[in-house]
């Protein structure tokens, strides 16, 4: 499995604390050459993000997992124009699922209510069956609540307090400034205060 | 009930897409051919290509446009009453040199014939010069008689 590091002061890219494979740019520069197993790592490292990202913003499985392949597919095939400056591959990703996320919504016409989603549909990391239940029945009431925010306040939502994700960071994957995301954050969390006292959360 | 909201949201890191998905997933990807880079810079180039041409194609329509007329040189007709001005100024700039050399001429003859001695016209010479001639047309006449005398 790959191993992980914390991005920071040997990069002269200050604040990337998000976690990014071990020599990543290296493995990112084989990917561009043609390796496809470094393509492969960058696949099993950001594809379980890129999906709950996306997962948490449509409404269900199958959709998921459609727009989590396209996203990698889409990436896979432009790989040879990608530049890379430094910035986890990650952002490069998220901007990509974003996107498909937001054609997504463009072209479906009628958008499935939260309430009709199976909780079966959820796939969990977790082994025992309490455990799973209790993520099942967490993961429905906080995505009840999510969808009823602005997309963009979802995305910032999932990416500081699901991904850990600093400013800097949301910035580079939702292409905003730090300030911008800052502002953004305010005002996410205000909206959510109120859905969660209307929902009695 | 916001602190307890975010705590759960920690939770959904457990959320991920089945290995089955993921491995089909990726299967398919690798079967995928990459867009080629050279074919991207083909692109890029002609994109240029339509861009500088579109550019030119603007400058001249604003130039054909413009109130300001267009100075062709050699078809300005400005440039040409100048030119035929000087052209003129030239000839008779030539005119004038030629007559000054002609009178120039002409003065330095008199000036010569004034200085030197008209011998032509010396009274002497030409009398000396009538006599000259008589001589030639005086004959002898008993040349005559006995040139008659051997005809006869």
């Amino acid at each position: 499995m790959c191993r992980i590091l914390i991005y920071g002061k040997r990069n002269s890219i200050k604040d990337l604390s998000f976690y990014m494979l071990d020599g990543e740019n290296k493995i990112i520069k084989d990917a561009i050459g043609g390796e496809a197993s470094s393509f492969g790592l960058l696949y099993e490292y950001y594809q379980p993000r890129i999906y709950r990202f996306i997962y948490l913003k449509v409404s269900n499985r199958e959709e998921a997992e459609d727009l989590t392949h396209q996203t990698f597919l889409k990436a896979w095939l432009n790989l040879k124009t990608y530049t890379n400056r430094g910035y986890p591959f990650g952002s490069y990703l998220y901007r990509i699922a974003r996107n498909l996320v937001i054609d997504f919504y463009r072209t479906k016409k009628e958008t499935q209510s939260i309430e009709f989603v199976a909780e079966e549909n959820i796939v969990l990391a977790s082994s025992t069956a309490i455990n799973a239940l209790e993520t099942k029945m967490a993961t429905a009431n906080i995505r009840s609540v999510l969808l009823k925010l602005k997309a963009e306040y979802q995305e910032i939502i999932i990416l500081k307090y699901v991904e850990d994700m600093t400013n800097r960071e949301i910035a580079l994957a939702l292409e905003k400034s730090e300030g911008a995301i800052k502002l953004m954050h305010n005002r996410a969390m205000k909206a959510l205060k109120v859905q969660l006292i209307t929902n009695n959360l | 009930m916001l602190d307890n909201f975010l705590k759960q949201l920690k939770q959904l890191q457990e959320i991920r897409p089945s290995e089955e998905f993921s491995k089909k997933s990726l299967r398919l990807i690798f079967a995928s051919p990459q867009n080629a880079l050279v074919e991207n810079s083909w692109r890029t180039l002609l994109i240029r290509i339509s861009l500088v041409g579109a550019t030119a194609a603007f400058a001249l329509l604003v130039v054909s446009k413009s109130s300001i007329p267009m100075k062709v040189a050699g078809l300005d007709a400005y440039d040409l009453r100048a030119e035929a001005q000087g052209l003129e100024t030239n000839l008779n700039l030539v005119e004038i040199e030629e007559s000054a050399l002609q009178s120039k001429q002409v003065n330095t003859a008199l000036e010569e014939s004034a200085k030197s001695d008209p011998g032509n016209l010396n009274t002497m010479v030409l009398n000396r010069e009538v006599d000259d001639l008589s001589v030639i047309n005086n004959y002898d006449s008993s040349i005559d008689k006995a040139l008659n005398e051997i005809a006869n």
